[in-house]
């Protein structure tokens, strides 16, 4: 073991670290992976002993005993992810950048011409290039020292989407990156985004298997940065497959009159957490989140959000909803911190829970905390089954009890999936919140 | 006979609502069913629908010689029966093409036609809307959500026009409505009307049947019918009111 001081021990998640791969770092890179490693590996995955972590156990990742390394270069050599399976979103022409067992497949990518100056690129090439502005982003925002999976994801840090729009440039076309993961195995995908004052783009992060029924586990970090003005609509889903894992952290840092829309979809793995973590830092800015999730047969998601008000007149709108059937167990904690000197804040926080079995549970928890006096702020939670009158109704014009049970629980959700303005995104979203809710139409009939 | 009630008897909550109807609905034929509050008219519509809540405590009713009541809702709209709402749900979310395609083509295929393509179906939706005066564009809004009364009322038979059910059972469509309206949805109504269907109207006033002839008027109270006759039998009510029901011997409801 290179990476961390001999005589420590060293947990087993580390263990792949002096593999094939991460040799070659700069200098300041293995520094980082350096101290990353050892933040793990004082703190661990986390455990529900932690109050964040009282209703999700890490703990079957653990004991899946992935290669927690993710795919060697050995491996990545003989199959160059030739045999991925793609499925862009039909009609949506995205620049897009793919990523195959996290790391990036050229391929399968469309790069196409960005505006002057705009950088897509993947951050393996970057850091072979020496771009300073990864540098200088890469733990900028996501902290680690407090975070494990951060830590984890860092310490391991290898490839991902790296993204920097300069001032006043706007992207017309969506940027799409996707996560494809085909091989039982670890991944640890990174994301960085930086817009500078006046700077636009929608960004489409999406995670999905790359090959039939794969079983894995990817720990995602994302850190997005907007300057002054600058506006992001950022529409992240999380479609693995049905057997994988995904934890994911999302940190937002906003500056002045900057406008942070980020949609956080959530329907595919067996067990899935996303920390999506907001800092309003300059007085003016805006951010709205808006979250669907689903859990059906034994998946377990959970949703924690952090926004956090330091400036005045600020704005927060938080709406997450979710579907919930079978045995699906979800989680939120919405936690909404408004600090002293953010007078003027605005901030309102919905989480609207249907539950469409006795055997699902969900677990709600908004938490305002408020040391200014002079905000607005609003939060409410509900959790409800689907109306009868309304069953009725539709069945009462020919549609099977299945049928129907499936267009209330999408109704449920439509005004979220409308409001993404990609509407090949909303369809394919919506169609894959389909099967799981007919089948459970089925089941109830 | 296209419908056939035979002493029907049932219940809401444990609670006696119907005491024996008998009814025959031939094809061609329009019946109104008349009575006060509480005579349990709703109830009959609930029940031939298929509500759940409903339960039937005796008696058979048979559509086109087959058991309705062993069917599921949707399994009577398929095989042709149709309910105009009194109170037409709101249901955000789902648009209301969508929706009266997806029961079209429900109802198209239990029948062994072939679904309608999206070119078809706008055409269908067109005609249909012309022919009741709806307004286009409500028809990309979500089901009834926003709706005044007359438009939710329209917007019923307009699905009946789409569905083009061979039995109707409107109920209380009448209710709420201004003169206006009433007309605009009795002429749909009297457009709708042909030799291989039949249409039940729930009323509890005449004045929709100035527009819509019945060619059999019931009075329904305390769960029966105790009268029945031609389209005066509802003049004569109009005149009258229901409270002679309350002192006329053949009229007295039965409980059981």
């Amino acid at each position: 073991m290179t990476a961390l001081a001999a005589g420590k021990k060293i947990d087993p998640l580390l263990a792949d670290l002096d593999r094939d791969g991460l040799a070659g770092d700069p200098d300041w890179l293995a520094k980082l992976r350096r101290r990353a490693a050892a933040s793990f590996d004082a703190h661990g995955l986390p455990t529900p002993k932690q109050e964040a972590w009282k209703y999700t156990d890490l703990s079957a990742i653990r004991s899946r005993g992935y290669r927690w390394g993710g795919i060697d270069a050995g491996e990545r050599a003989r199959d160059g992810g030739d045999s991925i399976e793609h499925t862009p979103f039909v009609g949506l022409d995205p620049i897009s950048i793919v990523f195959v067992d996290g790391v990036f497949a050229e391929r399968l990518s469309d790069l196409g011409v960005a505006p002057r100056g705009v950088r897509i690129v993947s951050i393996a090439d970057a850091l072979s290039r020496g771009e300073s502005w990864v540098r200088e982003g890469l733990s900028a925002l996501a902290h680690f020292e407090d975070r494990s999976l951060v830590a984890l994801n860092t310490a391991y840090l290898r490839d991902g989407a790296a993204i920097y729009l300069p001032e006043r440039a706007v992207v017309e076309r969506p940027i799409h990156v996707r996560f494809l993961s085909s091989r039982e195995a670890a991944h640890h995908p990174r994301m960085l985004f930086c817009a500078m004052k006046d700077a636009e783009a929608t960004l489409i992060e999406d995670y999905a298997p790359g090959a039939d029924r794969p079983a894995y586990y990817n720990n995602a970090v994302s850190e997005l940065s907007l300057g002054a003005n600058a506006r992001l609509r950022h529409i992240r889903i999380e479609n693995e497959a049905s057997a994988a894992h995904h934890t994911a952290t999302v940190q937002v840092l906003q500056r002045a009159h900057s406008r942070y829309q980020g949609f956080n979809i959530s329907v595919g793995a067996s067990l899935a957490r996303i920390d999506t973590n907001v800092a309003l830092n300059e007085a003016g800015s805006e951010a709205e989140l808006w979250g669907v999730y689903s859990a059906f047969g034994n998946r377990h998601v959970d949703n924690h959000t952090f926004v956090d008000h330091t400036e005045p007149s600020c704005t927060s709108r938080e709406t997450y909803k979710g579907i919930l059937g079978e045995r699906g167990r979800a989680v939120f904690n919405g936690r909404v911190l408004v600090r002293p000197d953010a007078q003027k804040t605005n901030a309102v926080q919905r989480n609207q829970n249907l539950l469409l079995s006795t055997d699902a549970r969900v677990d709600t928890k908004p938490e305002l905390e408020i040391y200014a006096d002079d905000v607005k702020c609003a939060h409410g939670a509900t959790v409800g089954q689907l109306d009868p009158a309304a069953l009725f109704y539709l069945r009462s014009r020919g549609l099977g009890v299945a049928e129907a049970r499936a267009v209330l629980s999408r109704a449920f959700v439509s005004d979220v999936l409308d409001r993404i303005g990609q509407e090949t995104i909303a369809k394919s979203l919506a169609l894959a919140l389909m099967p799981a809710v007919e089948a459970n139409g089925k089941e109830q009939a | 006979m296209l419908l056939k009630i035979e002493n029907l008897n049932a219940s809401v909550a444990g609670e006696p609502i119907l005491n024996g109807i008998d009814l025959d609905v031939g094809a061609g034929q329009v019946h109104a069913v008349m009575g006060p509050n509480g005579s349990g008219k709703s109830t009959l519509a609930h029940v031939l629908s298929g509500r759940p809540g409903y339960e039937v405590t005796e008696g058979a009713v048979t559509f086109e010689g087959d058991d309705l009541l062993a069917l599921e809702p949707e399994e009577r709209a398929r095989e042709g029966v149709f309910l105009g709402f009194q109170y037409p749900v709101e249901i955000p979310g789902v648009n209301n093409n969508y929706f009266l395609k997806a029961a079209l083509n429900a109802i198209r295929k239990h029948r062994g036609e072939e679904e309608l393509d999206a070119f078809d179906f706008i055409k269908l939706m067109k005609e249909r809307a012309a022919l009741m005066e709806l307004d286009e564009s409500l028809l990309s809004r979500a089901v009834n959500e926003g709706f005044s009364g007359g438009e939710k009322k329209r917007n019923e038979i307009f699905q009946m026009a789409v569905l083009d059910p061979k039995l109707a059972i409107l109920d209380e469509t009448d209710s709420g409505l201004d003169i206006d309206a009433l007309r605009v949805v009795a002429t749909g109504i009297n457009k709708l009307r042909r030799d291989d269907n039949a249409i039940i109207l729930i009323t509890h006033y005449q004045r929709l049947l100035d527009y819509v002839q019945p060619d059999f008027v019931h009075v329904l109270s305390g769960g029966r019918i105790v009268k029945s006759g031609d389209k005066t039998l509802a003049l004569d009510l109009e005149k009258q009111g229901y409270a002679w029901l309350e002192t006329s011997p053949e009229a007295r409801p039965v409980r059981s």
